[in-house]
């Protein structure tokens, strides 16, 4: 099975973390399948009340918000910020003055060099594309976690978004990642989250993209797929 | 208070609206996740981590996801599924749906809550041929893989999707903007 066909699975969580994403980019092009998804989650909120009633238990409620307090004390958040549209005309000013983790300011090209770096992302797919190489891991600073990775395959370079908790998005809207150099930015692809605000998105630069020193990745939420320039404001950054 | 309003509130870290939505949807959301785990302790912890999403902002909701109680539940389902095959690997989701349920009989006076939700996607519901409402039950309560939906209700496994779609199409016609939203409304 694949694309539209896996829906339902999907939905219902049965796919591997490999299927996952894959899935998830066929969704980012499938306006049958998004839409149909939109019914599926809606029709949740009909479907919730066919429940057999039950009883909750006693002190429930204390024991759940004692605790959600708790672990507010514990661990505070990271900063949640309001979502107020970035002005239009400088789309690519950062909201806040919080600061953005630097890493080193490597530039791409530097980066292919680095040492191999093990994480999920490079396991999950080392099984199926054995020529793939992660060259760099770059957390994402935001409304939700996110990271960016540099990977090399078969001498093409690669960038891979994964995203999670971001905001759900609107029927047309998309999260659209920019690499940018000097505050001028190219579009790297374009994704859609699961309710969970899961997404994850594989670029491929052309070789004049590789040869430039992108000294920032973005994330932005875009009203439509296919901006050649950001509109929306940017939910995740970060500085390579 | 809609629960948009307590949701920003809540956004602003406001403990009090996210107690009123905890007392607001306690019930329909215990008895909701319970119907998928069919165990009271796991069911308690679905309650835990759904509100500690809330709180914490794992998980936004916007205006434009359409019905705050569609996001909230559709978020608790996943929740819960998640759960489950964390905690309860072996647990097959497609055992009978409501029997295995313990039961407590549930105050008259409590029940009048969400009645009106009940009566709606229960008479909705009633005009769905059996074989569709068998795969309602499938898709949302057992959270069966296509397949599986497939082998229970003996049709290929290309059938599954067109089924789920008229069911739905047909519930749709039946249940009010304010049960699921207008966005499902065409």
């Amino acid at each position: 099975m694949n694309g539209c066909d896996q829906l339902i699975d999907y939905f219902n969580q049965h796919l591997s973390e490999e299927e996952r994403v894959k899935f998830e980019q066929h969704l980012a092009s499938c306006k049958d399948c998004q839409e149909e998804l939109k019914q599926l989650e809606a029709l949740v909120g009909g479907v919730a009340f066919l429940s057999t009633p039950a009883e909750p238990p006693r002190g429930m409620k204390a024991r759940v918000l004692d605790r959600v307090f708790e672990e507010d004390d514990d661990e505070p958040m990271t900063a949640v910020e309001s979502t107020k549209p970035a002005p239009p005309a400088t789309p690519f000013k950062q909201k806040t003055e919080r600061n953005v983790p630097v890493w080193g300011m490597v530039a791409l090209a530097a980066a292919l060099l680095f040492s191999l770096i093990g994480n999920g992302y490079l396991l999950s797919t080392q099984s199926d594309s054995p020529g793939i190489t992660l060259t760099e891991t770059i957390p994402l600073d935001g409304e939700s976690e996110g990271t960016a990775y540099l990977a090399e395959q078969d001498g093409t370079t690669q960038l891979i978004v994964q995203t999670n908790g971001l905001a759900s998005l609107d029927a047309n809207e998309v999260y659209q990642v920019w690499l940018l150099k000097d505050n001028a930015p190219i579009p790297t692809g374009a994704f859609v989250t699961d309710d969970k605000g899961n997404g994850t998105v594989i670029y491929t630069l052309d070789s004049s993209e590789t040869d430039v020193d992108w000294d920032t990745v973005a994330v932005t939420k875009e009203p439509n797929r296919g901006n050649e320039t950001p509109q929306g404001e940017i939910v995740l950054i970060a500085s390579l | 208070m809609t629960d948009l309003d307590l949701y920003e509130r809540v956004r602003q870290k406001d403990k009090e609206a996210l107690e009123i939505l905890y007392d607001r949807y306690e019930r329909i959301l215990y008895a909701f996740v319970l119907q998928l785990t069919k165990d009271r302790d796991l069911a308690e912890e679905a309650m835990q981590e759904v509100f500690i999403k809330l709180w914490r902002g794992g998980g936004v909701y916007d205006e434009t996801k359409g019905k705050f109680r569609s996001w909230l539940f559709t978020m608790s389902r996943h929740v819960a599924i998640d759960l489950i095959r964390k905690r309860k690997p072996d647990l097959q989701l497609d055992e009978s749906y409501a029997e295995t349920i313990p039961s407590e009989s549930p105050s008259v006076e409590k029940e009048a809550e969400w009645q009106e939700e009940r009566a709606q996607i229960e008479t909705a519901m009633a005009t769905l041929p059996a074989e569709q409402q068998q795969v309602v039950r499938l898709m949302y309560f057992q959270g069966l893989s296509q397949q599986k939906i497939a082998d229970t209700c003996g049709i290929p496994l290309g059938t599954v999707k067109g089924r789920v779609r008229l069911a739905l199409r047909q519930l749709k016609k039946h249940l009010s903007h304010e049960l699921i939203g207008k966005e499902v409304e065409q």
